[in-house]
């Protein structure tokens, strides 16, 4: 399983606000890191990849402001980076957009529902960055 | 709309001035002695303090290159001392107002009166540039004010300065000479008007001879005339299909603007709320998307020179793309270190920082041949054909200055940049993730104890890390968790944040010097949290001296707490 793969079940699966922050603050760390895994200035997606990352790295502090997020990690990730695959843009491209749009949802969805008026403007700053990362994503893709 | 230049004071200085009074019209048409004496003082006064300003300029030379016995210098200093000489003998003793409520009768003086409004007005603009600095000096707030200073506009400004004085003498001159029958017997003013008329032409011989010696280019007197009033230029935003000269015109306000905010900023404190990470990474994205037009626009120049049969032009622009190429691969290193860091408030853009998106966007859509471009454009957009850009050999010049124009831009924004982050580093706003430390690194982190109040604090004071113990972090892959920790950010050493009130990100706080990072870390122990209101337990339950291992703390993080009052957490380090 990918470090992609594994912040997105955690994700899927968080449950309670603190969690959630936990997950998507994860989630937004793996976003930011793959995504600068893939910025080229040869390829023709540089720049939407490039603004992907710097919304993920907006959304990382968005998430890392809300009151609620627990000062340490919950669920530290065990799984190993794996090295980037060449010819896998495409591939990687669709996993970080689902990500991002999980993301989107459920922070969203925190955002509803958390007691506290900081964490309900963290969610909804960084579920606003991940719709917009899903966004970028999906339309640099060929 | 553009903006006011010091050429439009200085023209209409001289077209105040008009064709000369007819020497043999009636009295009121040519004018009262005393009252010409009154406005020609006035003019005095204000030239005067011109070329005191070009006095300062010299000073501001460094002294290698200044022309203490250069002709300018002593054309500088002469032109001061007839002004002087010229005042003197217009001071009225017994101290008249020089500004009468009511406006002068005579054609002459009321002229003089338009022409002091005039250079006053165009010293005014000049003097937008400069914030009054310590004693006598002047302070640069703009780019222009490297023009003012420079030797050639110095010269420009003194041989206008001249070009008036010699006009004014001519007609003040043939005012006090030509005594009218029927007159009031001002004998005695116009002997003194005569001598000050002297003093102006011996202004400009003294200028004159130093053009001489000296010329001054026809080129430094349109660059002193095209300088601006120091203010923010309007925005342009053409619409979708806008031609390319609309474009370069856009992309050129938008640099513009984008140095006078930057200019702007420059003054600002550390602790400006427009100096976020998301001003910080906005600008690191915009400066790489705006690299990475210019250097899509000098290729597509390079070629449209080439087709044309420039082949040194088309070389050099081709060497310039190269450089342009480099610079984005910098601004690109910087955009993804600005990714790592956070600052103590966030959201808020400066407005150079939202300025720059048009930039991106302009050069951008000049760049590519989609005339919707946008940076969040997908990707095969080819490049705008060459014919496109620049149809003929007389379009190039407009595409190379707004390429110019942007990298300009460009510089002066990584310089500011670099400069806010320094400065707010010291005032302890840069926070760093401890993620982005190598694994080995050793540095104090709190031990158990969820409360440790920042007046007690019981960490050390800084301990500067074995050079050996500290390695670079690598400019790519995924920041480093510390066994297990989320990545968390840390106040810089040094001051602490001297805003209260202000929230901190959660977690683990330690500092890091910015001008070291991410290179050479430093760390500085500051309080986990401090208790909240109420809050039992003062004592912190830490070793007092030595500093603990990441691995170790690690190990201690479990008993760490969430605390329910973050906002007091790291605002004030341990001493």
């Amino acid at each position: 399983m990918t470090s992609i793969a594994a912040a997105s079940d955690y994700l899927r699966q968080a449950q309670g606000l603190t969690t959630v922050l936990d997950a998507a603050y994860g989630a937004f760390e793996e976003l930011l890191s793959d995504l600068w895994d893939h910025i080229d200035p040869d390829e023709a997606t540089f720049i939407p990849h490039l603004m992907a990352a710097t919304c993920a790295a907006n959304g990382r502090d968005a998430v890392l402001f809300a009151p609620s997020l627990p000062p340490r990690r919950l669920h530290p990730s065990s799984v190993p980076d794996p090295a980037p695959q060449e010819g896998s843009s495409e591939g990687a491209d669709g996993a970080l957009a689902d990500l991002s749009l999980l993301l989107a949802s459920r922070l969203t969805d925190a955002a509803t529902r958390a007691p506290d008026r900081g964490d309900r403007a963290a969610c909804h700053d960084a579920a606003g960055l991940a719709q917009q990362i899903h966004d970028l994503l999906t339309a640099s893709s060929p | 709309m553009s903006r006011a230049t010091f050429g439009d004071f200085l023209h209409a200085a001289h077209w105040d001035l008009g064709p000369p009074a007819g020497l043999g019209g009636p009295y009121a048409v040519r004018g009262n002695v005393e009252e010409v004496s009154r406005s020609l003082l006035r003019v005095v006064i204000v030239m005067n303090r011109y070329v005191q300003d070009l006095t300062v300029a010299f000073a501001e030379m460094p002294t290698r290159t200044r022309p203490a016995l250069s002709p300018w210098a002593r054309a500088c200093i002469q032109a001061r001392e007839a002004l002087s000489n010229a005042a003197g003998f217009l001071i009225e003793p017994h101290g008249r107002s020089r500004w009468p409520a009511s406006q002068a009768a005579s054609p002459l003086a009321r002229r003089l009166d338009a022409v002091t409004v005039s250079l006053t007005t165009g010293r005014d603009l000049l003097q937008t540039h400069f914030t009054p600095g310590t004693g006598s000096t002047r302070q640069h707030r703009s780019e222009w004010a490297l023009i003012i200073t420079s030797e050639p506009v110095t010269r420009a400004l003194l041989t206008e300065i001249a070009s008036l004085s010699q006009r004014i003498a001519r007609q003040g001159a043939d005012l006090a000479l030509s005594p009218l029958a029927g007159a009031p017997a001002d004998r005695q003013a116009r002997h003194k008007l005569n001598a000050a008329c002297q003093w102006l032409w011996a202004l400009n011989t003294s200028v004159q001879a130093a053009r001489r010696r000296e010329p001054v280019a026809i080129a430094d007197r349109e660059l002193l005339a095209a300088i601006p009033v120091n203010t923010l230029p309007g925005r342009r935003a053409p619409g979708v299909g806008a031609p390319v000269g609309a474009l370069c015109q856009a992309a050129i306000s938008s640099a513009e603007r984008i140095r006078h905010l930057a200019w702007a900023s420059v003054r600002q404190a550390p602790w400006s709320p427009g100096m976020t990470a998301t001003s910080l990474r906005q600008v690191a994205l915009t400066s790489t998307v705006t690299s990475h037009n210019c250097e899509i626009l000098l290729h597509t120049l390079a070629a449209r020179t080439r087709q044309i049969g420039l082949a040194q032009i088309s070389a050099d622009l081709s060497a310039a793309a190269d450089v342009a190429e480099r610079a984005r691969s910098t601004w690109l290193h910087v955009a993804r270190q600005v990714g790592q860091i956070t600052t103590e408030t966030r959201g808020q853009l400066s407005p150079a920082a939202a300025e720059a998106s048009d930039l991106a966007l302009w050069t951008g859509r000049l760049a590519y041949a989609d005339p919707r471009w946008t940076p969040a454009s997908g990707p095969a957009h080819p490049a705008r054909p060459p014919e496109s850009l620049a149809a003929g050999q007389q379009d190039v010049p407009a595409a190379v200055a707004t390429v110019h124009q942007a990298c300009e831009t460009l510089a002066l924004l990584s310089q500011t940049e670099r400069d806010q982050i320094s400065a707010s580093a010291q005032a302890g706003r840069i926070l760093v993730p401890t993620s982005s430390l190598p694994d080995d690194t050793t540095f104090p982190v709190p031990s158990p104890g969820p409360h440790v109040p920042a007046s007690t604090s019981c960490w050390p004071p800084t301990p500067t890390l074995p050079k050996p113990a500290v390695r670079p972090r690598p400019p790519s892959g995924k920041p480093r968790s510390l066994s297990g920790r989320p990545a968390r950010y840390s106040l810089p050493r040094g001051r602490p944040s001297t805003r209260p009130g202000l929230p901190h990100p959660a977690g683990l706080w330690i500092s890091s010097p910015i001008q070291r990072f991410p290179a050479n870390l430093s760390i500085w122990p500051v309080p986990l949290r401090t208790p909240s209101a109420g809050s039992a337990s003062p004592t912190p339950a830490c070793s007092p001296a030595q500093p603990t291992s990441t691995k170790q703390a690690s190990a201690s993080s479990s008993t760490l707490q969430p605390t329910p009052n973050r906002r007091a957490i790291g605002q004030k380090p341990a001493s």
